[in-house]
């Protein structure tokens, strides 16, 4: 009705267009059936109809948030993130299968290839700097062991030149030689400083018709070489030490012209005995000896190849003319010589230093004194 | 008909059927026409211990039989890679004549076709892939043996 009382057409397109969307979704019962006139019949099926839309918008809602959640699995899978899984609902329906085939390809791809969450472990985890060069030398992957060592920011290193940190490099030239291995070369840092790596290079080979490029690994040498520098400081320290020590253990000292005294402190072994015997006979050699005082006051324990080794001294200073005095012979040491029977020989002795001494200067000076008249 | 350690629950039924629930499936062997029935039940993630207490109670309820096999996967959620990889291993397979899997779903027919692909990586009985029971079971007929 119009507000004249009229008949209103456009009313009758709304009632129609009404029952024709009912009739259109398939629906047996469509249109509502209603109690009382075609306006009463109309409404109903207007409320059916607005009840299903709200339906349809929520099933929509829920389906748009579904897809989003199986784009954003195979994004993951595309990104070779494995671990991503979708959620397969109760409805069983297409958008439930879709998710639980991305979720089985996912574990299919899991089990036959390696994860990128693995291979970016491994390459930053690296305590060595890794450059992965294109044959043409472009940096295409640098690890933060080189974001370090370098000091430059990752994207600056990415796409530059590999001749910008090594200068000369040729990826070209590296893999017509088949790589190299531990080769010693600077490496240029941003601010200019150079450092000292070990490079070794390896051929990126993805089974393709040429090298995909060149894997960098760098070892900076700093601390290599500063190690190398302390171990040889104090490799030369010992030496010096240990030839100071030489020295003082076999003292020569020259009580005069044709005496010489050799005061023996400490422990004296074979090689101890042994060592004295040389520095003793090459001392005697050099100063033209005619008497040699070996005291060992200062021999508190001595041992049977170390007794050993002091007859033997005593023995080869007699056969170069030299008279040998052993002064100082501790209780220990007597004792030690006495069960080992051994024959010294005449080798003269003295309980102290001082009285060898007294003997030495004694026998020297009347060897010196022109034979008198008998 | 009990399976020690599981989760198994067996039955004897009459006119020639045996039946055994487990966590998964509903296995019914049917004695007279001499195939393995197993329906998944509806919602059920298939483990890998899920996938070995199937075969047991296979193994038992033909009393170590071989017989044909007619699995109806479409109410089944999903079945975890382990247990793909252990339904699809040669001594597994060896356990059975010939499998017809039911999709049934969307969700079934998806673990059907990717239970194909992994089958399809070992030697083993026939197999195909249903979209109904009637055309799976007319298809396992051929390898009943009475």
């Amino acid at each position: 009705m119009t507000a004249h009382g009229g008949h209103d057409p456009r009313q009758a397109e709304i009632h129609r267009l009404i029952l024709d969307l009912a009739r259109d979704k398939g629906d047996e019962s469509a249109p509502v059936e209603a109690p009382g006139d075609e306006t009463n019949q109309v409404l109903s099926t207007l409320r059916a109809l607005a009840e299903e839309l709200r339906m349809h918008r929520s099933s929509f809602s829920k389906a748009n948030e579904r897809l989003s959640e199986l784009s954003e699995v195979m994004n993951a899978l595309l990104s070779l993130d494995y671990e991503r899984k979708a959620q397969v609902g109760d409805e069983n329906d297409i958008l439930d299968g879709m998710a639980a085939g991305l979720n089985m390809l996912g574990e299919e791809l899991s089990a036959t290839t390696v994860s990128r969450a693995y291979v970016s472990g491994i390459i930053e985890s690296m305590t060595d700097m890794l450059l992965v060069v294109t044959p043409e030398g472009i940096i295409q992957t640098a690890n933060q062991a080189a974001v370090a060592l370098l000091r430059y920011e990752r994207d600056e290193l990415t796409g530059a030149c590999a001749d910008l940190v090594f200068p000369g490099f040729s990826a070209e030239a590296l893999i017509e030689q088949g790589g190299l291995r531990d080769d010693e070369r600077l490496c240029k840092r941003k601010d200019g400083s150079t450092v000292t790596v070990a490079l070794s290079t390896s051929i990126l080979d993805l089974g393709k018709e040429r090298p995909e490029g060149l894997v960098c690994v760098a070892r900076d040498l700093t601390a290599t070489r500063r190690l190398d520098e302390e171990r040889w400081q104090l490799r030369e320290a010992v030496q010096r030490q240990s030839i100071l020590l030489h020295e003082l253990s076999t003292p020569l000292i020259p009580i005069s012209d044709k005496v010489l005294a050799v005061p023996l402190i400490g422990p004296f072994d074979e090689e101890r005995a042994s060592q004295m015997t040389a520095t003793l006979l090459e001392g005697i050699t050099d100063r033209r000896t005619e008497i040699a005082i070996l005291d060992i006051t200062g021999v508190r324990r001595i041992d049977a190849p170390a007794i050993t080794g002091l007859v033997r001294a005593v023995r080869a200073i007699r056969l170069i003319g030299v008279e040998a005095v052993m002064t100082g012979i501790r209780s220990g040491v007597a004792k030690a010589l006495c069960e080992m029977e051994i024959d010294l020989g005449g080798l003269r002795t003295f309980g102290s230093l001082q009285q060898g001494i007294v003997y030495a200067m004694n026998r020297t000076r009347a060897s010196a004194r022109p034979p008198g008249p008998t | 008909l009990t399976i020690p350690g599981s989760h198994c629950q067996a039955y004897a039924t009459s006119m020639g059927t045996r039946q055994i629930h487990t966590r998964a499936v509903q296995m019914t062997f049917d004695e007279d026409r001499g195939y393995v029935h197993v329906v998944h039940v509806p919602g059920s993630n298939v483990s890998k211990a899920d996938a070995v207490e199937l075969v047991e109670a296979m193994e038992k309820i033909t009393d170590g039989r071989k017989c044909p096999q007619l699995v109806d996967v479409s109410k089944c959620k999903s079945v975890s890679f382990e247990a793909r990889a252990y339904f699809s291993s040669p001594s597994i397979r060896a356990k059975y004549t010939a499998l017809a899997l039911v999709g049934g779903s969307p969700v079934g027919n998806m673990l059907a076709n990717f239970g194909l692909v992994a089958f399809s990586k070992t030697d083993g009985p026939p197999i195909k892939m249903f979209t109904s029971e009637r055309d799976a079971l007319e298809w396992l007929t051929r390898f009943i043996v009475r």
